[in-house]
């Protein structure tokens, strides 16, 4: 598309603009209502293009509320989830990748067509299977049922079966067995896609909601997501500050684990739609 | 000599060591996958079942099934007034879900693709709701379209109740879901586009070929497998909204906003009917999976593979 007038080029710009100004717009309300000061709140004067930054409603969600517990809840969960699917996942995925054995596509498809089933579908029966353990406001429960994921283990799958079979027999000559190979060879070699697979469950986890809102009741126990809805009350304007300083605080660093691994999360996206 | 038995010797612990490495080669795969196959069935397999077994009885308050009465909870359901009126409801809603989030993903993929190095930074824009949806972000919503301190209401000089109003709340829920899903959207497409080989574009240009002519015979084709991709992605993304309805309107006003998963998380979690609730998962389930199968039997029909 390079035979384009130039003032044709400057209207399509305006119309993206305008679209980017639209799609950008919660993100930019987010901000400056979470840090404009609650007079401005209160007296409908928040500008759109703030004069001022305060942070007022930031300080006031940070000690007032459980908002830093949520988080650490959070990080915990994300990062344990993350440890735990990576590993269960390469193991899986170099089985898938490197052995011959009895069941192998038939094991294979089983684990693809759990893709099939809505999250809905199960998330009752295991309640109960949570409830029924007392696993109610425990980590465990927001832990150990995401201790797998199929489209890791696809994706995984792919990445080692693009490893040499010659690098494989090479190290075999010189004497290094399938779980040497396995742990000096693969696991390192499997950095990037296990990067980008970690930030897409990452992102996954500290977004998660209706998990965590069946299986925690206590305050101390909430997943962001669901902490920072009880910091809004929906008929009090004076809460509308602290609510949106919540949310920023809890929106930022996600955004910014995006900024920096745009291009990791892509590869990923990109990688888990290629069928094969 | 003694050369000789090293050999001997050598040869003999490769073959020792081979030996023992394919006694151990039978099981070690099935050591390896057990973790994931273990979650699997505790976590999926198990609960999927389950959740069929309870549609199919009658529970207690416990979730605990006291007597099968084969399919009397689906006539029940089924029976209510208020089911059929939800699911039309959730067609509708993802519908418009299906429909907006398409053309919005593909036309920001367009916009993005436009050469110059203006148009650089939309690639970022379009693609962030990615990394900002949740229902934080459903938060920021609904106070944006309040009736009273909203800022909509505001900019636009006008009095509207939105999430309030029975007849605006369901699209406008359809339309902040949209915006959630349309970093993703935009990704893919985006992708899709940028893969197309820039020597189709130049030699239609030698031939004469202009904007929309290159568009329908290129484009169009061209990215015909992401968008089937995209396609199938969103329409399980719509009929499982459940967060931002939760949290902007809790299915209301009335029951104008009650689509499927809130319906379902309703009848299991506060009035504790785990049957009704068990049922309605198996049919949110057979919407979703005899939309996608459609989808694949006339996939060859609307991609062009090259």
């Amino acid at each position: 598309m390079r035979n384009i007038p130039k003032w044709q080029k400057m209207l399509i710009w305006l119309f993206a603009f305008g679209f980017g100004l639209i799609i950008f717009f919660p993100v930019w309300y987010m901000l400056i209502m979470g840090f404009a000061s609650n007079g401005d709140i209160l007296s409908n004067n928040v500008s759109l293009i703030p004069s001022k930054i305060s942070f007022e409603n930031i300080f006031l969600v940070l000690s007032r509320t459980l908002i830093l517990r949520y988080m650490l809840n959070t990080l915990f969960v994300a990062l344990a989830i993350l440890a735990i699917q990576i590993l269960t996942c390469e193991l899986a995925a170099y089985a898938f990748a490197f052995y011959e054995f009895k069941g192998k596509k038939l094991i294979f498809m089983l684990v693809l067509s759990t893709l099939m089933i809505p999250s809905e579908a199960t998330i009752i029966a295991n309640y109960l299977t949570i409830s029924s353990l007392k696993w109610v406001d425990t980590y465990s429960a927001l832990i150990i049922p995401f201790s797998t994921s199929a489209t890791g283990i696809f994706l995984m799958r792919q990445y080692f079966l693009t490893i040499a079979k010659e690098l494989r027999e090479a190290a075999f000559l010189d004497g290094c067995g399938n779980m040497a190979f396995l742990i000096y060879v693969a696991l390192p070699l499997s950095r990037p896609i296990a990067a980008s697979f970690g930030i897409t469950s990452f992102i996954g986890s500290w977004n998660m909601y209706m998990w965590p809102l069946l299986v925690t009741n206590k305050d101390a126990m909430r997943m962001v997501q669901v902490g920072i809805t009880s910091l809004r009350d929906a008929d009090a304007a004076q809460t509308i500050g602290l609510a949106m300083a919540g949310i920023c605080i809890v929106t930022i660093p996600s955004i910014i684990v995006f900024a920096f691994g745009h291009r990791q999360v892509i590869d990923g996206m990109m990688a888990g739609s290629v069928k094969g | 000599m003694s050369e000789l038995t090293a050999v001997k010797n050598i040869e003999f612990s490769i073959d020792k060591t081979q030996k023992r490495a394919s006694g151990m080669r039978f099981i070690e795969p099935y050591i390896l996958i057990s973790p994931a196959l273990l979650s699997l069935f505790v976590f999926l397999y198990y609960p999927f079942l389950k959740t069929i077994a309870l549609s199919l009885s009658i529970t207690n308050s416990q979730g605990v099934a006291k007597a099968f009465v084969g399919f009397r909870n689906y006539f029940r359901i089924f029976s209510e007034d208020g089911f059929w009126e939800t699911l039309l409801r959730t067609f509708y809603f993802s519908g418009i879900v299906i429909v907006l989030s398409m053309v919005l993903g593909f036309l920001t993929s367009v916009l993005a693709n436009v050469k110059g190095k203006a148009f650089a930074p939309f690639g970022i824009v379009f693609s962030m709701p990615l990394a900002a949806a949740s229902s934080g972000v459903a938060i920021v919503f609904q106070k944006m379209f309040d009736p009273a301190s909203g800022i909509i209401n505001k900019i636009f000089g006008v009095n509207c109740q939105w999430f309030l109003d029975p007849g605006i709340a369901l699209p406008l829920t359809a339309v902040v879901t949209v915006w959630m899903m349309s970093g993703t959207n935009f990704i893919f497409m985006n992708a899709g586009m940028k893969n197309i080989p820039a020597e189709l574009y130049e030699s239609a240009e030698i031939d004469g070929a202009g904007f929309f002519s290159k568009f329908i015979h290129i484009t169009l084709p061209g990215i015909s497998p992401v968008m089937f991709f995209v396609l199938t992605l969103n329409v399980v993304s719509a009929f499982q909204a459940f967060a931002q309805v939760n949290v902007i309107t809790q299915g209301g006003p009335g029951d104008a906003t009650k689509i499927l998963v809130f319906s379902i998380y309703r009848d299991a979690f506060f009035n504790f009917r785990f049957d009704f609730a068990a049922a309605q998962s198996v049919v949110l389930f057979l919407i979703i999976f005899i939309i996608t199968l459609i989808q694949f039997k006339n996939e060859k029909r609307m991609v062009h593979y090259s």
